[in-house]
């Protein structure tokens, strides 16, 4: 990925307050941004023509935890969006931090960008189905890897699994031990 | 009663769709496609509303070869998930085996030996070329036509006899290591891949003349599921797809990685050769013209390999430093990223994420197939070139 540092900067210039953080060294150099102008700014990149980002690459999620005594806490999600321009010459990513609350929900702030990519509602429902993270104003957010009625949300570091699913059991079974002799 | 249920727990302003049952109109029918179906590649639904032949809407239902590759990646160290990555695209899986080599070696500032990266690129364009064969078979099997697929599978034995001799397994070679690969080339397999290549072209004029030269074959895919440039950009289109569509983007020349940028190959584009420019004719046509370019990078990997060592020295437990990184490199069927963040502790990725192009791939359905008959949603899709395990990872 042909990353530019220079282009983090004008991004910075442009959005002073919404830019958190420029993260510059570093193998992915990314710019860090409030998830509520995640639009506006998706927008800009990729209709000005200082940016012209016409190519979403992909949409990360990550769950970012702590871990203390062997127990993880759950802080928040980072969310990495990776964008190339259309002479695929250029490249830029930007991250946005959602907190979690602690008490199971997340603080949902994080606005969909289908509108400006065809690309970006499968990615967006990857994430909602394996991370939980709900994306406002989505044309379409619903379940796509994982069948429709399941529980939980597998990629978060403290899922875990229902013991069964539609009357099958999800882990493994104990037949060879009911059939020990002893 | 509904097709899909969708979760209770809706945020504002969102919405799920779904396709309903109650109140269709007499003439139309729901009806599955797939995900048992000879024409899937592999295991896909579609759910067609049709009006006789004509499809009205259709909605993709993906996640049957869905076995959380991701979530595996957080509990194995990085080199122990080599043979995961095979599974990833199981018909050009060295090319997936180096581009996760690849995204952990740059994390990681790892050096490759220099005949380790030619004997990457050799084995990965020998995948190239079994991928493509794998996609041009089934666009005439997918029309009726079945001799070209019986044509191309005889093909493919005779690489798989060269791959087997190179890695020992004929379709997931886990050959990629971190840090270089598993096995060197030897002179003899070279000479035996350099006899292979001068019986490809003329073997690529046959099947050309055969089928894709065909009437019908052309009738039956130009015009077809026209995707433009914007389209192509905005649905994320990568590879051949991108490139049929007329967009002049290779990621081994505009993001040169192994040694690309040492060997001369062009990169071909779809002009429109019997119809409109990013028709399903021009992506099957862009395949064809792949292969020979492939064959060209192939003669010169073959010609300027070096000796050296194919394997540099890499500790058993791998840390990377703290940090992330997304690296891509060009598969045979789009973009192949590989995103891995470490926590600089452990040796196993907090988390590993896989791009890839059949997935973008996918989201030109919902919006090209409603207009279509059936039988051409099928060349449509056969033409598009997708699998179900990159879909589903």
């Amino acid at each position: 990925m042909r990353y530019d540092t220079s282009l983090l900067e004008k991004l910075k210039s442009e959005f002073p307050d919404d830019v958190l953080n420029m993260e510059a060294t570093g193998p992915m150099p990314h710019a860090l941004i409030k998830a509520a102008s995640l639009k506006r700014i998706v927008g800009h990149i990729r209709d000005d023509k200082g940016f012209n980002m016409k190519y979403l690459n992909c949409i990360t999620a990550v769950h970012v935890t702590d871990e203390h005594e062997g127990k993880f806490r759950s802080l928040g999600f980072n969310l990495i969006y990776n964008f190339t321009d259309a002479d695929f010459s250029r490249s830029i990513s930007l991250k946005v931090y959602i907190e979690d609350h602690g008490d199971g929900s997340i603080n949902n702030v994080v606005p969909s960008i289908d509108i400006y990519y065809k690309s970006a509602n499968w990615f967006e429902r990857e994430i909602y189905d394996l991370m939980g993270i709900f994306f406002h104003y989505s044309k379409d957010l619903s379940r796509i890897l994982l069948p429709p009625d399941w529980v939980g949300h597998p990629l978060r570091k403290d899922y875990s699994e229902q013991p069964s699913y539609n009357d099958m059991p999800t882990g493994r079974s104990d037949e060879l031990q009911s059939l020990r002799l002893v | 009663m509904a097709l899909i249920e969708f979760d209770k727990k809706l945020h504002k302003g969102t919405v799920q769709n779904r396709i309903e049952l109650v109140r269709i109109s007499n003439e139309e029918m729901v009806i599955n496609m797939g995900p048992h179906h000879p024409s899937t590649h592999g295991v896909i639904r579609i759910v067609l509303r049709v009006d006789g032949e004509f499809i009205s809407q259709a909605r993709p239902d993906i996640g049957y070869l869905h076995r959380g590759i991701e979530k595996i990646a957080e509990g194995m160290s990085y080199h122990s998930f080599m043979p995961y990555t095979d599974r990833i695209d199981y018909l050009a899986a060295v090319n997936c085996n180096i581009g996760y080599a690849q995204a952990v070696e740059d994390l990681g500032q790892i050096e490759v030996p220099e005949r380790a990266r030619y004997c990457r690129v050799i084995t990965a364009e020998l995948n190239r070329i079994l991928s493509h064969f794998m996609a041009i078979g089934p666009i005439a099997t997918d029309l009726g036509a079945y001799t070209p697929f019986i044509y191309v599978v005889r093909e493919r034995e005779f690489i798989y006899k060269m791959m087997e001799a190179i890695t020992g397994a004929r379709l997931t070679y886990n050959y990629a290591r971190i840090g270089g690969v598993s096995r060197d080339i030897t002179d003899e397999i070279l000479r035996d891949i350099e006899k292979y290549l001068d019986h490809l072209i003329p073997f690529m004029d046959e099947y050309h003349r055969l089928i894709g030269a065909n009437k019908i074959f052309i009738e039956r895919l130009v015009n077809l599921g026209v995707i433009s440039k914007s389209e192509a950009m905005s649905h994320s289109l990568s590879g051949p797809n991108l490139r049929a569509s007329g967009i002049k983007h290779d990621i081994r020349k505009d993001d040169p990685y192994l040694v690309y940028d040492r060997l001369n190959f062009d990169v071909p584009v779809g002009t429109g050769a019997e119809g409109t420019i990013g028709d399903s004719y021009d992506r099957y046509l862009q395949r064809i013209k792949e292969i020979l370019e492939s064959e060209k990078i192939l003669r010169q990997a073959i010609s300027s390999i070096p000796s050296g060592e194919t394997l540099g020295k890499v500790p058993k437990r791998l840390v990377l430093p703290k940090g992330e990184i997304y690296s891509h490199t060009e598969a045979p069927r789009g973009e192949l990223g590989y995103y891995i963040e470490s926590d600089g502790k452990s040796d196993r990725p907090y988390r590993l994420k896989i791009r890839t192009g059949s997935f973008s791939s996918m989201t030109t359905l919902a919006v090209k197939i409603p207009g279509m008959m059936i039988a051409d949603a099928v060349a449509f899709f056969a033409s598009l070139d997708v699998v179900a395990p990159e879909i589903d990872r």
